[in-house]
């Protein structure tokens, strides 16, 4: 019997039950329920909507290939966040050891570039002048403060899903919004 | 406090993690610095902004789409262990047999390349081989018939020792006449036979020498057991070329040292001698044999 549940009902563990008897519906209702959430934190890692596309999907067919081993130690969200950050992080930085193909990644951006983003632009909204510096800090602040002052998580929770202290994550949430104050000193009044 | 602890302190006061008392203080110094106050308010407003800079996912659609594509995908039968394993065992078998067959070309095309002779004689060639002659199916006995195909009156035994024979090419003119001394190449093939009829090449040596020389030629080797030591002995004088060998290994399992040793000499011209050594369970055939190089 397919689609005994409705995509967004029934909660991880019944999906994760059902993706294991290889019922179609607890695979559709994983992807419905966290893939918006996987694309927006490799959107926003990557700063590229085709790369978390690419991301969320592999994210997922890592994540449904080892689902007999997942043992629920950590809440499944946590588990297929930490799957996309790390594919995002690595596919940083495989990028940027690629300078000729990263002519579009904000993070390698020469500093006259953004300079001139920032100083020379006043029609820009505040809005896309923080996602042009948020693309420009480093990928670990980034994804810290992607997890937490965008996606809303607590800094417990991210420093689950990067594999760090709590206190690392605090840290580097901190120096991200520094960074960018700095970054955007004088857009307040422009604004 | 001054400026710079302020300036570091800015996000936590926005987030109101500061304790009172330091914000209070906090809030002093900002009451005197504009520029604080400022960076205050742009900490307030990418505080405020950063969680709208959520955007849109891919509709719905999408995602069914995605699922439809990773369910068709869960779906694919799996490779089979057993699969895995008789692919990996059949690419193993290829990898091997090309080895062989390019190891056989390879010793087949060195072979040709050393029989080559030049037609006087003047070039050695080492290509003395220990044969069981009833080995036909052997890989060099192979080679061998393909050699002897190619110079069939160049080909010959040239030693047979207790049941074993070496075969080589008939290379071994009489010394040219003419001035200077007679340069020489001087094989030596040491041959271990073991109780259980396994037979090995511990040594072979090839040294290069004049005749007439007055000083004995050291060839000193290991078998590769760490127990037993091979030495041979080569000089050259009058027109013959003398070999000794010198064989010692502990038996085993008594421990007890063995030593056997034993000489042969053969005459310039003559193809080749074969000297046999029985060193506890193991037999050592020694086979020595010169080829003329040329005059110096």
């Amino acid at each position: 019997m397919r689609e005994t549940i409705e995509p967004r009902a029934g909660n991880d563990t019944e999906l994760i039950v059902l993706c294991r008897r290889g019922d179609e519906a607890g695979y559709r209702g994983l992807v419905a329920r966290y893939g918006p959430m996987l694309w927006r934190i490799a959107r926003r890692i990557t700063g590229s909507r085709e790369d978390a596309e690419d991301l969320s999907q592999e994210a997922f067919v890592r994540a449904f290939r080892s689902l007999r081993r997942f043992r629920g130690r950590s809440k499944f969200s946590t588990y297929l966040c930490s799957i996309v950050v790390n594919l995002s992080l690595n596919h940083l930085r495989r990028k940027q050891r690629r300078p000729e193909t990263s002519a579009g990644s904000a993070g390698t951006r020469p500093a006259e570039e953004r300079m001139s983003a920032r100083t020379g632009t006043e029609a820009f909204e505040f809005k896309e002048a923080l996602e042009k510096e948020l693309d420009a800090l480093s990928p670990e602040l980034r994804a810290s403060i992607v997890l937490t002052a965008i996606e809303g998580m607590s800094h417990r929770e991210a420093a689950g899903v990067l594999g760090c202290a709590e206190s690392t994550v605090s840290w580097r949430v901190h120096e991200a919004r520094k960074q960018l104050r700095r970054r955007l000193k004088g857009w307040r009044g422009g604004h | 406090m001054d400026r710079d602890k302020a300036e570091r302190l800015v996000e936590q006061y926005v987030d109101g993690a500061l304790a009172p008392v330091q914000a209070r203080e906090f809030e002093r110094c900002m009451a005197d610095d504009e520029s604080l106050r400022e960076a205050v308010e742009d900490a307030r407003l990418i505080r405020s902004e950063l969680p709208k800079l959520v955007e849109d996912a891919p509709d719905e659609g999408y995602w069914r789409r995605l699922a439809g594509k990773l369910v068709l995908r869960e779906r694919r039968p799996p490779v089979r262990w057993k699969t895995r394993l008789a692919f990996g065992g059949a690419v193993a078998c290829i990898a091997f047999l090309v080895g062989v067959s390019l190891s056989y070309r390879a010793e087949l095309r060195r072979l040709r390349e050393a029989a080559a002779l030049p037609a006087d004689g003047t070039t050695a060639a080492s290509l003395t081989k220990y044969f069981e002659p009833s080995e036909r199916t052997s890989r060099d006995r192979a080679v061998f018939d393909s050699l002897e195909a190619t110079y069939p009156e160049r080909m010959e035994w040239v030693g047979r020792s207790n049941g074993h024979a070496f075969l080589g090419l008939s290379d071994t003119p009489a010394p040219a006449a003419g001035a200077g001394r007679t340069l020489l190449a001087i094989e030596t093939v040491v041959l271990r036979t073991t109780a259980g009829g396994k037979r090995e090449v511990v040594l072979r040596p090839r040294v290069v020498a004049l005749d007439g020389a007055e000083t004995a030629i050291e060839v000193p080797a290991t078998t590769g057991r760490p127990e037993a030591v091979i030495r041979t002995a080569l000089n050259v004088r009058d027109g013959r070329v003398g070999g000794s060998v010198e064989f010692a290994c502990a038996a085993e399992p008594s421990g007890t040292a063995l030593a056997s040793t034993g000489a042969v000499s053969l005459a310039l011209g003559e193809p080749a001698r074969v000297l046999s050594l029985n060193l506890g369970e193991a037999e050592y055939a020694l086979l020595l044999r010169s080829s003329v190089l040329g005059r110096r």
